[in-house]
Protein backbone atom coordinates (compact mmCIF):
# COMPACT_ATOMS: atom_id res chain seq x y z
CA UNK A 1 0.00 0.00 0.00
CA UNK A 2 1.13 3.55 -0.68
CA UNK A 3 2.34 5.56 2.28
CA UNK A 4 0.53 8.84 2.57
CA UNK A 5 2.09 10.52 5.54
CA UNK A 6 1.90 13.93 3.87
CA UNK A 7 -1.79 13.76 3.20
CA UNK A 8 -3.95 15.61 5.64
CA UNK A 9 -7.40 15.41 4.17
CA UNK A 10 -10.10 14.43 6.60
CA UNK A 11 -13.24 12.65 5.45
CA UNK A 12 -16.10 15.14 5.48
CA UNK A 13 -19.02 14.41 7.77
CA UNK A 14 -21.36 14.29 4.76
CA UNK A 15 -19.18 11.81 2.88
CA UNK A 16 -22.08 9.58 1.81
CA UNK A 17 -24.04 12.50 0.43
CA UNK A 18 -21.04 13.75 -1.54
CA UNK A 19 -20.26 10.33 -2.98
CA UNK A 20 -23.86 9.94 -4.11
CA UNK A 21 -23.76 13.35 -5.74
CA UNK A 22 -20.84 12.02 -7.78
CA UNK A 23 -22.93 9.04 -8.90
CA UNK A 24 -21.15 6.61 -6.56
CA UNK A 25 -22.54 4.14 -4.08
CA UNK A 26 -21.04 4.78 -0.61
CA UNK A 27 -21.94 1.24 0.45
CA UNK A 28 -20.17 -0.30 -2.53
CA UNK A 29 -17.13 1.93 -2.10
CA UNK A 30 -16.94 0.94 1.55
CA UNK A 31 -17.23 -2.72 0.61
CA UNK A 32 -14.26 -2.30 -1.75
CA UNK A 33 -12.13 0.08 0.26
CA UNK A 34 -13.08 -0.15 3.90
CA UNK A 35 -13.83 3.51 4.33
CA UNK A 36 -13.83 4.83 0.77
CA UNK A 37 -13.58 8.39 -0.42
CA UNK A 38 -12.76 10.32 -3.60
CA UNK A 39 -11.51 13.89 -3.92
CA UNK A 40 -9.48 16.10 -6.28
CA UNK A 41 -5.74 15.59 -5.91
CA UNK A 42 -3.40 18.26 -4.67
CA UNK A 43 0.37 18.55 -4.41
CA UNK A 44 0.46 16.53 -1.21
CA UNK A 45 -0.65 13.51 -3.26
CA UNK A 46 2.23 13.73 -5.73
CA UNK A 47 4.38 11.09 -4.02
CA UNK A 48 1.55 8.56 -3.87
CA UNK A 49 0.57 9.19 -7.47
CA UNK A 50 4.18 8.84 -8.61
CA UNK A 51 4.50 5.57 -6.76
CA UNK A 52 1.31 4.16 -8.27
CA UNK A 53 2.29 5.30 -11.78
CA UNK A 54 5.78 3.84 -11.47
CA UNK A 55 4.53 0.43 -10.35
CA UNK A 56 3.67 -0.31 -14.00
CA UNK A 57 5.61 2.38 -15.87
CA UNK A 58 8.25 0.05 -17.28
CA UNK A 59 6.04 -2.97 -17.80
CA UNK A 60 5.42 -1.90 -21.38
CA UNK A 61 1.71 -2.56 -20.92
CA UNK A 62 0.13 0.33 -19.09
CA UNK A 63 1.76 3.53 -20.25
CA UNK A 64 3.68 4.49 -23.38
CA UNK A 65 6.82 5.39 -21.51
CA UNK A 66 10.39 4.19 -21.27
CA UNK A 67 11.19 5.74 -17.91
CA UNK A 68 9.85 6.24 -14.41
CA UNK A 69 7.95 9.39 -13.60
CA UNK A 70 9.60 11.74 -11.14
CA UNK A 71 7.97 13.53 -8.25
CA UNK A 72 8.55 16.86 -10.00
CA UNK A 73 6.85 15.59 -13.17
CA UNK A 74 3.85 14.41 -11.16
CA UNK A 75 3.62 17.73 -9.31
CA UNK A 76 3.74 19.46 -12.67
CA UNK A 77 0.95 17.20 -14.00
CA UNK A 78 -1.21 17.83 -10.91
CA UNK A 79 -0.76 21.59 -11.31
CA UNK A 80 -1.37 21.45 -15.05
CA UNK A 81 -4.63 19.56 -14.51
CA UNK A 82 -5.70 22.05 -11.83
CA UNK A 83 -4.82 25.01 -14.06
CA UNK A 84 -6.86 23.62 -16.94
CA UNK A 85 -9.78 22.92 -14.58
CA UNK A 86 -9.55 19.15 -15.10
CA UNK A 87 -8.14 18.12 -11.70
CA UNK A 88 -6.85 14.62 -11.10
CA UNK A 89 -9.11 12.66 -8.71
CA UNK A 90 -7.74 10.32 -6.10
CA UNK A 91 -9.47 7.35 -4.56
CA UNK A 92 -8.83 6.92 -0.85
CA UNK A 93 -9.09 3.95 1.45
CA UNK A 94 -9.04 5.24 5.03
CA UNK A 95 -6.13 7.72 4.68
CA UNK A 96 -4.29 6.09 1.77
CA UNK A 97 -4.40 6.88 -1.94
CA UNK A 98 -5.16 3.60 -3.71
CA UNK A 99 -5.93 4.87 -7.22
CA UNK A 100 -6.18 7.97 -9.31
CA UNK A 101 -8.11 9.04 -12.34
CA UNK A 102 -7.56 11.85 -14.77
CA UNK A 103 -9.67 13.38 -17.48
CA UNK A 104 -8.51 15.83 -20.09
CA UNK A 105 -9.68 17.10 -23.48
CA UNK A 106 -9.03 14.79 -26.43
CA UNK A 107 -5.38 14.98 -27.49
CA UNK A 108 -5.99 15.83 -31.12
CA UNK A 109 -7.14 19.44 -31.50
CA UNK A 110 -8.03 19.77 -27.77
CA UNK A 111 -9.39 23.26 -28.23
CA UNK A 112 -12.17 22.10 -30.52
CA UNK A 113 -12.48 18.52 -29.25
CA UNK A 114 -12.88 19.37 -25.56
CA UNK A 115 -16.36 17.85 -25.61
CA UNK A 116 -14.61 14.49 -25.87
CA UNK A 117 -12.68 13.73 -22.71
CA UNK A 118 -9.78 11.31 -22.47
CA UNK A 119 -9.78 9.09 -19.42
CA UNK A 120 -6.81 7.45 -17.70
CA UNK A 121 -7.08 5.31 -14.56
CA UNK A 122 -4.19 4.05 -12.42
CA UNK A 123 -4.77 1.64 -9.56
CA UNK A 124 -2.27 0.58 -6.91
CA UNK A 125 -1.18 -3.02 -7.58
CA UNK A 126 -2.49 -4.10 -4.17
CA UNK A 127 -5.97 -2.87 -5.06
CA UNK A 128 -6.24 -4.14 -8.62
CA UNK A 129 -8.83 -6.74 -9.55
CA UNK A 130 -11.30 -5.87 -6.79
CA UNK A 131 -13.68 -3.80 -8.91
CA UNK A 132 -12.38 -0.29 -8.40
CA UNK A 133 -12.11 0.54 -12.12
CA UNK A 134 -15.90 0.54 -12.73
CA UNK A 135 -16.37 2.93 -9.79
CA UNK A 136 -13.69 5.29 -11.10
CA UNK A 137 -15.19 5.06 -14.58
CA UNK A 138 -18.59 6.05 -13.17
CA UNK A 139 -16.96 8.99 -11.41
CA UNK A 140 -15.24 9.97 -14.67
CA UNK A 141 -18.50 9.87 -16.63
CA UNK A 142 -20.31 12.01 -14.05
CA UNK A 143 -17.47 14.55 -14.01
CA UNK A 144 -17.23 14.55 -17.81
CA UNK A 145 -20.95 15.22 -18.05
CA UNK A 146 -20.53 18.14 -15.63
CA UNK A 147 -17.87 19.49 -18.03
CA UNK A 148 -20.47 19.32 -20.86
CA UNK A 149 -18.68 16.45 -22.61
CA UNK A 150 -20.54 14.22 -25.04
CA UNK A 151 -17.97 11.42 -25.21
CA UNK A 152 -15.30 9.81 -23.11
CA UNK A 153 -12.42 8.06 -24.87
CA UNK A 154 -9.66 5.90 -23.52
CA UNK A 155 -6.32 4.93 -25.11
CA UNK A 156 -5.19 1.41 -24.27
CA UNK A 157 -1.98 -0.33 -25.27
CA UNK A 158 -2.76 -3.58 -27.09
CA UNK A 159 -0.53 -5.47 -24.65
CA UNK A 160 -2.70 -4.43 -21.73
CA UNK A 161 -5.18 -7.26 -22.01
CA UNK A 162 -6.68 -6.65 -18.57
CA UNK A 163 -7.56 -3.06 -19.44
CA UNK A 164 -8.87 -4.05 -22.86
CA UNK A 165 -11.07 -6.72 -21.35
CA UNK A 166 -12.53 -4.24 -18.87
CA UNK A 167 -12.91 -1.27 -21.24
CA UNK A 168 -14.56 -3.36 -23.96
CA UNK A 169 -17.44 -3.99 -21.54
CA UNK A 170 -18.16 -0.27 -21.29
CA UNK A 171 -16.62 1.36 -24.37
CA UNK A 172 -16.81 0.51 -28.06
CA UNK A 173 -13.73 0.31 -30.23
CA UNK A 174 -13.10 3.52 -32.16
CA UNK A 175 -9.64 2.89 -33.54
CA UNK A 176 -6.82 0.39 -33.81
CA UNK A 177 -3.48 2.09 -34.41
CA UNK A 178 -0.72 -0.36 -35.38
CA UNK A 179 2.87 0.19 -34.21
CA UNK A 180 1.96 3.57 -32.77
CA UNK A 181 3.67 3.87 -29.42
CA UNK A 182 7.13 3.08 -28.19
CA UNK A 183 6.80 1.36 -24.85
CA UNK A 184 9.51 -0.50 -22.95
CA UNK A 185 11.72 -0.18 -26.03
CA UNK A 186 9.37 -1.62 -28.61
CA UNK A 187 6.62 -0.31 -30.84
CA UNK A 188 3.19 -1.50 -29.89
CA UNK A 189 -0.36 -1.18 -31.15
CA UNK A 190 -2.83 1.09 -29.41
CA UNK A 191 -6.61 0.89 -29.26
CA UNK A 192 -8.86 3.89 -28.77
CA UNK A 193 -12.19 3.05 -27.20
CA UNK A 194 -14.98 5.49 -26.68
CA UNK A 195 -18.48 5.88 -25.39
CA UNK A 196 -21.20 8.46 -25.78
CA UNK A 197 -22.25 9.66 -22.35
CA UNK A 198 -25.94 9.86 -23.26
CA UNK A 199 -25.87 6.15 -24.15
CA UNK A 200 -24.00 5.22 -20.99
CA UNK A 201 -26.41 7.13 -18.75
CA UNK A 202 -29.23 5.17 -20.39
CA UNK A 203 -27.54 1.85 -19.51
CA UNK A 204 -28.07 0.07 -16.13
CA UNK A 205 -24.81 1.38 -14.54
CA UNK A 206 -25.60 4.87 -15.82
CA UNK A 207 -29.13 4.72 -14.43
CA UNK A 208 -27.73 3.56 -11.08
CA UNK A 209 -25.38 6.56 -11.04
CA UNK A 210 -28.34 8.83 -11.81
CA UNK A 211 -30.30 7.27 -8.91
CA UNK A 212 -27.45 8.04 -6.51
CA UNK A 213 -27.33 11.62 -7.79
CA UNK A 214 -31.08 11.97 -7.39
CA UNK A 215 -30.91 10.62 -3.82
CA UNK A 216 -28.23 13.23 -3.07
CA UNK A 217 -30.35 15.96 -4.63
CA UNK A 218 -33.36 14.85 -2.53
CA UNK A 219 -31.19 14.86 0.58
CA UNK A 220 -29.97 18.35 -0.32
CA UNK A 221 -33.49 19.70 -0.66
CA UNK A 222 -34.58 18.38 2.74
CA UNK A 223 -31.46 19.11 4.79
CA UNK A 224 -29.49 22.08 5.98
CA UNK A 225 -27.50 23.24 2.94
CA UNK A 226 -24.94 25.46 4.61
CA UNK A 227 -21.85 23.55 3.53
CA UNK A 228 -23.32 21.26 0.88
CA UNK A 229 -23.10 23.46 -2.15
CA UNK A 230 -22.75 21.29 -5.26
CA UNK A 231 -19.78 23.40 -6.31
CA UNK A 232 -17.79 21.79 -3.48
CA UNK A 233 -17.34 18.61 -5.39
CA UNK A 234 -17.23 19.82 -8.99
CA UNK B 1 18.04 19.52 -65.50
CA UNK B 2 18.45 22.97 -63.89
CA UNK B 3 19.08 23.53 -60.20
CA UNK B 4 15.44 24.27 -59.31
CA UNK B 5 14.11 21.28 -61.20
CA UNK B 6 16.74 19.01 -59.65
CA UNK B 7 15.83 20.28 -56.20
CA UNK B 8 12.13 19.49 -56.75
CA UNK B 9 12.91 16.01 -58.09
CA UNK B 10 15.24 15.30 -55.17
CA UNK B 11 12.22 15.95 -52.94
CA UNK B 12 10.39 13.28 -54.94
CA UNK B 13 8.24 15.78 -56.81
CA UNK B 14 7.40 15.57 -60.50
CA UNK B 15 8.79 18.95 -61.55
CA UNK B 16 7.18 18.96 -65.01
CA UNK B 17 3.69 18.32 -63.62
CA UNK B 18 4.20 20.78 -60.78
CA UNK B 19 5.30 23.46 -63.27
CA UNK B 20 2.29 22.62 -65.38
CA UNK B 21 0.04 23.20 -62.35
CA UNK B 22 1.75 26.13 -60.71
CA UNK B 23 3.61 27.88 -63.53
CA UNK B 24 7.04 28.33 -62.05
CA UNK B 25 6.90 26.01 -59.03
CA UNK B 26 9.12 26.39 -56.04
CA UNK B 27 9.05 24.41 -52.81
CA UNK B 28 10.75 25.67 -49.66
CA UNK B 29 10.45 25.81 -45.90
CA UNK B 30 8.07 28.50 -44.68
CA UNK B 31 9.45 31.63 -43.09
CA UNK B 32 7.81 34.27 -40.94
CA UNK B 33 6.94 36.35 -44.00
CA UNK B 34 4.72 33.53 -45.28
CA UNK B 35 2.48 33.65 -42.20
CA UNK B 36 -0.14 35.97 -43.72
CA UNK B 37 -0.47 33.88 -46.89
CA UNK B 38 -0.62 30.60 -44.96
CA UNK B 39 -3.21 31.99 -42.54
CA UNK B 40 -5.27 33.19 -45.50
CA UNK B 41 -5.24 29.69 -47.05
CA UNK B 42 -6.22 28.12 -43.72
CA UNK B 43 -9.01 30.65 -43.23
CA UNK B 44 -10.51 30.00 -46.66
CA UNK B 45 -11.94 26.75 -45.32
CA UNK B 46 -11.59 27.18 -41.54
CA UNK B 47 -15.29 27.71 -40.90
CA UNK B 48 -16.80 25.49 -43.58
CA UNK B 49 -17.12 22.62 -41.07
CA UNK B 50 -15.52 20.15 -43.48
CA UNK B 51 -11.80 20.76 -43.63
CA UNK B 52 -10.62 21.53 -40.10
CA UNK B 53 -12.05 21.01 -36.64
CA UNK B 54 -12.04 24.74 -36.21
CA UNK B 55 -14.37 27.34 -34.79
CA UNK B 56 -12.40 30.47 -35.40
CA UNK B 57 -10.14 32.06 -37.96
CA UNK B 58 -6.38 31.80 -37.65
CA UNK B 59 -4.52 35.03 -37.01
CA UNK B 60 -1.26 35.98 -38.69
CA UNK B 61 0.40 36.08 -35.25
CA UNK B 62 -0.90 32.59 -34.52
CA UNK B 63 0.50 31.33 -37.80
CA UNK B 64 3.85 33.05 -37.17
CA UNK B 65 4.02 31.10 -33.92
CA UNK B 66 3.08 27.85 -35.70
CA UNK B 67 5.88 28.44 -38.24
CA UNK B 68 8.31 29.18 -35.41
CA UNK B 69 7.29 26.02 -33.54
CA UNK B 70 7.56 23.88 -36.67
CA UNK B 71 11.19 25.02 -37.08
CA UNK B 72 11.84 24.50 -33.37
CA UNK B 73 10.88 20.82 -33.56
CA UNK B 74 12.73 20.50 -36.90
CA UNK B 75 9.56 19.59 -38.76
CA UNK B 76 9.21 22.87 -40.67
CA UNK B 77 6.08 23.85 -42.56
CA UNK B 78 6.75 23.66 -46.31
CA UNK B 79 5.19 26.04 -48.81
CA UNK B 80 4.48 25.36 -52.47
CA UNK B 81 4.94 28.56 -54.43
CA UNK B 82 3.35 29.45 -57.76
CA UNK B 83 5.66 32.28 -58.78
CA UNK B 84 5.58 34.61 -55.78
CA UNK B 85 2.26 33.29 -54.40
CA UNK B 86 1.83 30.59 -51.78
CA UNK B 87 -0.43 28.04 -53.49
CA UNK B 88 -0.38 25.39 -50.79
CA UNK B 89 1.41 24.25 -47.68
CA UNK B 90 2.25 21.00 -45.97
CA UNK B 91 2.90 20.57 -42.31
CA UNK B 92 3.80 17.54 -40.30
CA UNK B 93 3.57 17.09 -36.58
CA UNK B 94 4.25 14.24 -34.17
CA UNK B 95 1.18 12.21 -33.25
CA UNK B 96 -1.02 14.21 -30.86
CA UNK B 97 -1.41 11.58 -28.14
CA UNK B 98 1.76 10.95 -26.09
CA UNK B 99 3.88 12.69 -28.73
CA UNK B 100 7.12 11.60 -27.14
CA UNK B 101 6.29 7.90 -27.25
CA UNK B 102 4.50 8.19 -30.60
CA UNK B 103 7.08 10.38 -32.34
CA UNK B 104 7.60 7.78 -35.09
CA UNK B 105 4.09 8.49 -36.31
CA UNK B 106 3.59 11.75 -38.17
CA UNK B 107 0.32 13.56 -38.64
CA UNK B 108 0.25 14.85 -42.21
CA UNK B 109 -1.65 18.04 -43.02
CA UNK B 110 -2.12 19.47 -46.50
CA UNK B 111 -3.82 22.79 -47.28
CA UNK B 112 -4.40 24.16 -50.80
CA UNK B 113 -5.53 27.66 -51.71
CA UNK B 114 -8.98 27.80 -53.33
CA UNK B 115 -7.52 28.89 -56.63
CA UNK B 116 -5.50 25.67 -56.97
CA UNK B 117 -8.02 23.26 -55.51
CA UNK B 118 -9.31 20.46 -57.78
CA UNK B 119 -6.32 20.80 -60.08
CA UNK B 120 -4.56 17.60 -59.00
CA UNK B 121 -2.09 19.43 -56.76
CA UNK B 122 -3.22 17.44 -53.68
CA UNK B 123 -1.70 14.19 -54.93
CA UNK B 124 1.72 15.84 -55.26
CA UNK B 125 1.43 17.32 -51.77
CA UNK B 126 0.41 13.97 -50.28
CA UNK B 127 3.39 12.22 -51.89
CA UNK B 128 5.66 14.99 -50.69
CA UNK B 129 4.29 14.78 -47.13
CA UNK B 130 4.92 11.03 -47.05
CA UNK B 131 8.46 11.53 -48.41
CA UNK B 132 9.19 14.19 -45.82
CA UNK B 133 7.85 12.01 -42.98
CA UNK B 134 10.03 9.13 -44.21
CA UNK B 135 13.09 11.39 -44.29
CA UNK B 136 12.32 12.47 -40.73
CA UNK B 137 12.58 8.82 -39.66
CA UNK B 138 8.87 8.19 -39.20
CA UNK B 139 7.36 4.73 -39.52
CA UNK B 140 3.71 5.68 -39.93
CA UNK B 141 1.88 8.55 -41.56
CA UNK B 142 -1.64 9.42 -40.43
CA UNK B 143 -4.20 12.07 -41.21
CA UNK B 144 -7.29 13.15 -39.32
CA UNK B 145 -10.10 13.73 -41.80
CA UNK B 146 -13.50 15.20 -41.15
CA UNK B 147 -16.28 12.83 -42.15
CA UNK B 148 -17.77 15.52 -44.37
CA UNK B 149 -14.59 15.80 -46.44
CA UNK B 150 -14.83 13.09 -49.13
CA UNK B 151 -12.08 14.66 -51.25
CA UNK B 152 -9.52 14.21 -48.48
CA UNK B 153 -10.70 10.65 -47.88
CA UNK B 154 -10.18 9.85 -51.57
CA UNK B 155 -6.72 11.36 -51.43
CA UNK B 156 -5.82 9.35 -48.32
CA UNK B 157 -7.06 6.13 -49.93
CA UNK B 158 -5.11 6.93 -53.11
CA UNK B 159 -2.01 7.12 -50.91
CA UNK B 160 -2.84 3.55 -49.76
CA UNK B 161 -3.96 4.77 -46.33
CA UNK B 162 -6.70 2.81 -44.61
CA UNK B 163 -9.19 3.88 -41.99
CA UNK B 164 -7.56 3.16 -38.65
CA UNK B 165 -10.35 4.67 -36.62
CA UNK B 166 -13.63 6.53 -36.63
CA UNK B 167 -14.48 8.99 -33.87
CA UNK B 168 -18.17 9.93 -33.66
CA UNK B 169 -18.99 13.49 -32.60
CA UNK B 170 -15.37 14.00 -31.66
CA UNK B 171 -15.15 17.75 -31.94
CA UNK B 172 -16.92 20.89 -32.91
CA UNK B 173 -16.38 22.51 -36.27
CA UNK B 174 -18.15 25.70 -37.26
CA UNK B 175 -20.29 25.19 -34.17
CA UNK B 176 -21.46 21.68 -35.09
CA UNK B 177 -20.37 18.36 -33.57
CA UNK B 178 -18.57 16.42 -36.27
CA UNK B 179 -17.36 12.86 -36.84
CA UNK B 180 -13.68 12.46 -37.64
CA UNK B 181 -11.87 9.55 -39.27
CA UNK B 182 -8.24 8.68 -38.76
CA UNK B 183 -6.47 7.33 -41.82
CA UNK B 184 -3.03 5.82 -41.58
CA UNK B 185 -0.46 3.61 -43.17
CA UNK B 186 3.06 2.39 -42.63
CA UNK B 187 5.29 4.53 -44.83
CA UNK B 188 7.06 1.35 -46.00
CA UNK B 189 3.76 0.21 -47.46
CA UNK B 190 3.30 3.52 -49.27
CA UNK B 191 6.79 3.36 -50.80
CA UNK B 192 6.08 -0.20 -51.97
CA UNK B 193 3.16 1.03 -54.12
CA UNK B 194 3.70 2.02 -57.79
CA UNK B 195 3.29 5.66 -56.75
CA UNK B 196 5.79 5.37 -53.91
CA UNK B 197 8.30 3.53 -56.12
CA UNK B 198 8.03 6.29 -58.76
CA UNK B 199 8.84 8.86 -56.07
CA UNK B 200 11.85 6.85 -54.87
CA UNK B 201 13.15 6.40 -58.47
CA UNK B 202 12.75 10.11 -59.16
CA UNK B 203 14.65 11.00 -56.00
CA UNK B 204 17.44 8.53 -56.76
CA UNK B 205 17.87 9.81 -60.33
CA UNK B 206 17.90 13.45 -59.22
CA UNK B 207 20.36 12.68 -56.43
CA UNK B 208 22.73 10.94 -58.87
CA UNK B 209 22.53 13.90 -61.24
CA UNK B 210 23.18 16.26 -58.35
CA UNK B 211 26.19 14.26 -57.16
CA UNK B 212 27.57 14.05 -60.72
CA UNK B 213 27.15 17.81 -61.07
CA UNK B 214 28.88 18.46 -57.74
CA UNK B 215 31.74 16.12 -58.68
CA UNK B 216 32.13 17.85 -62.05
CA UNK B 217 32.05 21.27 -60.40
CA UNK B 218 34.68 20.16 -57.90
CA UNK B 219 36.94 18.77 -60.70
CA UNK B 220 36.54 21.98 -62.63
CA UNK B 221 37.50 24.15 -59.68
CA UNK B 222 40.53 21.93 -58.96
CA UNK B 223 41.66 22.16 -62.59
CA UNK B 224 41.31 25.95 -62.47
CA UNK B 225 43.44 26.21 -59.35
Amino acid sequence: MISTTNINHEMPHDRAYRLKALGLSPAKLDRLLGLGWVRPADHADAASLTEIFNQTALSGRNSPTDSHSTLAEMECLIQQQIDTDWPIWVCISHQSVVAFMLLRPFSWNPRNCCETAELAIYIDAAWQGIGLAPELTTLAFVLAEQKACHNVAIWVLAKNQASLKFTRKIFSEWAHLPSLASSAGELCDVYVLGTQLAQWFASPPGRRARCHQMEAAAQLSTADTTDRSPTLFV
Amino acid sequence: MDKRTNQLERMGLNSARLDHLLGHAEVRFACREDAAAIAAIYNETALNGRTSASNELQTVEGMEYAIYLSHEISWPITVFMAGDQVAAYVFLQPFSWESQACGKTAELNVYIANRWRNTGLGIHLAGFAATLAYQLGCINGVCWIMDANPASRRLARAASCVEWGYFPKLGRSAGVLVDVALYGNRLDNFFATAWGRRIQRRRATARREYEDYMAAASNFSESQS
